[in-house]
């Protein structure tokens, strides 16, 4: 019949409007939701009226439902996520910044030095190898904040997962906090010989020195109370 | 639907809602037959499509007013298995408690002896 091909056209469509839902919507509510379409094109064709005002209205009321389920959806997500999301997302442009001022501006700079000195340029080549090893290292640390910050929104924040990733933050901060005391010493050295005023590069170094072993001692009380809780939780279970 | 949750009575509902529970209130029905009792009980007054209907079919679930019953044919349309939604002990509660706070605004309406259609300022 020339009707239900045409119901069945325009149901065709809607189903493919339906697509647009969140998936846990339409898996629940998709079927009903088509046949409800077709048993109103129907109840159309047999007032004898047309189907393309219907169905455009249906469309469109449906479209503006799909928006207000997906925005439910999103805030949903965010809500159950949201200070883990902001925290990740710091993490991230924090990355990213670190990566950028190694890529770009650091070595421009420390060219720039070694060229004044080119007798002496090969120990301000090894004050960037050493930089270079503590972004590493810092990024290294991010990237376990990172996944730590995962942990915590899959429920296992008080995990062995955790405890490493603690560990790992400590270890690092640690060692770019040496590397960083050893890195005041080579200036103060350096500018001893040459007479150069090394306060601003001295101050950087001790600035980044009690911020690493700031995040070091927080990473290591972190990860005692985390064992704590993990090791009360298995005299419990036991 | 403001801040319906676990088991607390909260009121006012939304037309859609309203609408929904008085339709099932006679007993189950489908998505169609749903749209259908509403239009009917609101003289065409309440018009929802399927959007509406099933966005406010999902809350109504979440919030534990309504749930899925069986899916069975309705004889009066095709062999299709359609999904049946009835009202929960909440829904019929949350249905009562609005409904009386509709007989409380009413009997305010009377006390100032205001009719349907007249202005509130004296006209």
């Amino acid at each position: 019949m020339a009707s239900e091909s045409v119901i069945r056209r325009y149901g065709n469509c809607y189903a493919k409007l339906l697509r647009l839902y969140p998936k846990a919507h339409r898996e629940r509510f998709g079927e009903g939701m088509a046949q409800t379409f077709n048993d109103l094109c129907r109840e159309r064709v047999r007032e004898g009226r047309g189907l393309f005002s219907l169905s455009l209205w249906m469309f469109v009321e449906t479209l503006a439902a799909i928006i207000r389920e997906n925005a439910t959806t999103v805030k949903r997500a965010i809500m159950n996520r949201g200070s883990t999301l902001f925290l990740r997302l710091v993490i991230s442009l924090i990355a990213i910044a670190a990566l950028a001022v190694c890529i770009f501006p650091l070595p421009r700079m420390i060219a720039k030095e070694a060229a004044k000195t080119p007798d002496t340029a090969w120990q301000i080549y090894l004050f960037l190898a050493g930089a270079y090893v503590q972004a590493a290292l810092v990024l290294f640390g991010l990237y376990q904040a990172f996944k730590l910050l995962c942990y915590i929104d899959a429920n296992r924040g008080f995990s062995e997962l955790s405890v490493r990733a603690l560990r790992h933050i400590k270890n690092s901060a640690l060692i770019v906090g040496l590397l960083m005391v050893t890195g005041i010493a080579w200036i103060l050295i350096l500018s001893a010989g040459t007479g150069e005023d090394s306060a601003g590069p001295v101050m950087i170094g001790l600035i980044g020195t009690f911020a690493s072993s700031v995040v070091a001692a927080a990473a290591a009380v972190l990860r005692t109370q985390v064992q704590k809780v993990i090791d009360t939780k298995k005299e419990v279970l036991a | 639907m403001t801040g319906v949750a676990n088991n607390k009575l909260h009121t006012p509902l939304t037309p859609a809602v309203l609408h929904i529970l008085l339709a099932l209130s006679a007993g189950e029905r489908h998505g169609y037959g749903i749209m259908k009792q509403v239009a009917s009980e609101s003289q065409g007054r309440v018009k929802m499509g399927p959007g509406t209907l099933y966005g406010s079919i999902g809350r109504m679930i979440e919030a534990g007013l309504i749930r899925e019953s069986e899916r069975k044919v309705d004889p009066e349309l095709d062999d299709e298995r359609r999904v049946y939604y009835k009202m929960t002990a909440l829904g019929q509660a949350t249905l009562a408690a609005e409904l009386e706070r509709y007989r409380e605004v009413l009997a305010v309406a009377k006390k100032k002896q205001l009719k349907p259609g007249s202005l509130a300022h004296g006209i």
